[in-house]
């Protein structure tokens, strides 16, 4: 199990967001959580990566312990956080968006490097030099995937990365979530895309109102009419 | 008058405009990363002035060695000083609201201020130019203080610096990522405590800097802190705060201004020219205010 999160209990202030949610995630998997607006998803992986530490509920990444740890420390260990608004820093050049994810500085071994970045990004290349506050949705999309793939992680949490893209542009993205599986990249993504989810995830959790619904694979969701009706806006 | 003599001014402005940039830059640039306004920055200017001052009692007056002491020794060490306030103190403020930052970086000046009296008394000090420094080139006829040449030339270096620093390096590209989304930045894998202290400190060098050339500009004394403080303050609300290149700007607006002023008042008839001149900071510092209130430079708060 690379990722295992148990029991979590997150508030804002005083209101109690999550309820005991707990999902597993094993090593190569793409795992979507599915809920529809304000259920929880964003709370969660926040809650993963040590944005909103849970106050109580255990968060483990390869063995270790990472409740409660600073999210640089957290983000050190492997795991990568993309953002939902994309987070891309205005001032900066799509390059130098690129730099700032590129925590392990002159590490010989990295595997993303600005020329393979640009390989699957040709759009980022031309724009190198533009101000990241003067790209497009989709190009603001790419760019944060591809940020903080420049640390170099092994795992992924992507929150919501289809939201409000072109369907082409949605189509890319699913093209590139292959690529990252294939490079052994794990993924927990959050969606409220079904048809997207059940296109690129292997398994499948639901959280509604801060409580996980269901866990299953693709193949079962797929078929299971009811609980999606229930659940998702489908 | 003639020209000449307001040209003399001017090149004299612009290099009691270029120290005042060194200084301003420093408070700029900690107010445009970590969004406070530290008042306590004109103490450490004064402090650098005055252990350049000591320092420099410890050398032969006047030699280029000890300048060169002086400028590599002072600022680093104010920049310690920086990062002993930042680490125990500022970092506890960065999320308060302004009262208790302005309650706090206030409290700080009192301290100081009364630390530097506590340690080098009221007098007023100076310090020995080095000799080539010392002297002056002439200019149209009018004797120009090399030295004053000399910070001329130091402020477009330290403003290119800066320039280059931010804007193409790793170091000036977290600053700049910090402004806009410090967790963000975090979440990437980038201790964003440390980039902000590293600001400060930066800040804080500049200070230093700032009071060795002063230490051998003029007269040192108590007061220098809080005069500073008040232009320094004028100049990033006209340039912009947090804006590099509008402390730039603002710098020379106000010391080419607080040079001219007087002269200018004076030849067409004004009583107690000198005194109308110091109110030349404010008045700027309210027109800006009034017309773009974010600053010359600046951009309007999100
Ligand atoms: N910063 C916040 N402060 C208070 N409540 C919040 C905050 N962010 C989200 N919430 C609440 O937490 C719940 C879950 O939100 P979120 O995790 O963002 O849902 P999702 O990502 O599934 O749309 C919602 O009811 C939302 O209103
Ligand atoms: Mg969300």
């Amino acid at each position: 199990m690379q990722l295992e999160v148990q029991a979590i209990n997150t508030f804002y202030g005083l209101s109690h967001i999550l309820f005991d949610v707990s999902l597993e995630v094993d090593k190569g998997q793409a795992v979507v959580l599915l809920g529809r607006n304000g259920a929880g998803k964003t709370t969660t992986l926040r809650s993963i990566m040590g944005l909103t530490p849970p106050k109580t509920g255990t968060v483990k990444f390869q063995g270790w312990d990472i409740t409660g740890m600073v999210p640089f420390k957290v983000a050190r260990l492997g795991l990568g956080f993309v953002p939902e608004d994309r987070r891309i820093f205005p001032d900066l050049t799509v390059k130098a968006n690129l730099d700032v994810g590129r925590t392990r500085g002159n590490d010989k071994s990295v595997k993303w490097t600005y020329e393979r970045i640009y390989m699957h990004f040709p759009r980022l290349k031309e724009l190198a030099n533009r101000r990241g506050g003067h790209l497009s949705g989709g190009e603001q999309q790419m760019l944060t995937i591809a940020r903080t793939l420049m640390g170099d992680p092994t795992f992924l949490l992507l929150d919501e990365p289809s939201e409000g893209l072109a369907p082409i542009i949605v189509r890319d993205l699913g093209n590139f979530i292959e690529v990252m599986k294939k490079e052994g990249i794990t993924i927990l993504l959050s969606e409220q895309n079904v048809k997207f989810s059940l296109k690129h995830a292997d398994r499948a959790y639901i959280v509604d109102s801060g409580h996980i619904k269901y866990q299953g694979s693709i193949e079962d969701l797929e078929k299971d009419d009811e609980v999606k009706k229930r659940y998702l806006a489908v | 008058m003639s020209v000449q003599f307001y040209l003399f001014l001017l090149i004299n402005g612009l290099s009691l405009g270029m120290l005042l940039f060194i200084i301003a830059s420093g408070l700029t640039l900690v107010f445009g990363v970590l969004r406070v306004i530290n008042f306590a920055h004109g103490s450490l200017y004064m402090i650098g002035a005055f252990l350049a001052y000591s320092l420099s009692l410890l050398m032969t007056g006047g030699s280029l060695f000890s300048f060169f002491v002086m400028l590599l020794v002072v600022p680093p060490l104010i920049a310690v000083i920086g990062f002993v306030l930042e680490y125990t103190l500022f970092r506890r403020i960065y999320r308060a609201e302004h009262l208790l930052q302005l309650l706090l970086t206030y409290a700080l000046v009192l301290i100081l201020d009364d630390l530097v009296r506590l340690v080098w008394g009221g007098d007023p000090r100076n310090v020995t130019r080095p000799e080539f420094l010392a002297g002056s080139v002439s200019f149209f006829g009018m004797a120009l203080p090399t030295y004053n040449v000399f910070i001329l030339c130091i402020g477009p270096a330290i403003a290119l610096g800066l320039w280059l620093m931010l804007y193409r390096t790793r170091a000036g590209n977290l600053m700049r990522a910090t402004v806009s989304y410090p967790d963000t930045l975090g979440a990437l894998g980038v201790n964003v405590s440390w980039v902000m202290t590293s600001t400060f400190m930066l800040g804080c060098w500049l200070a230093g800097l700032g009071g060795v050339l002063m230490s051998s500009f003029a007269n040192i004394d108590l007061a220098i802190g809080m005069e500073k403080i008040i232009e320094c303050f004028a100049v990033v609300v006209i340039g912009g705060l947090g804006s590099v290149g509008g402390a730039l700007l603002g710098s020379l607006i106000i010391g080419v201004g607080i040079t001219w002023l007087p002269v200018l008042l004076a030849s067409v008839g004004v009583q107690e020219a000198s005194r109308w001149a110091l109110v030349f900071p404010y008045a700027m510092m309210a027109v800006v205010l009034i017309v773009r209130p974010w600053g010359l430079f600046g951009k309007p708060e999100r």
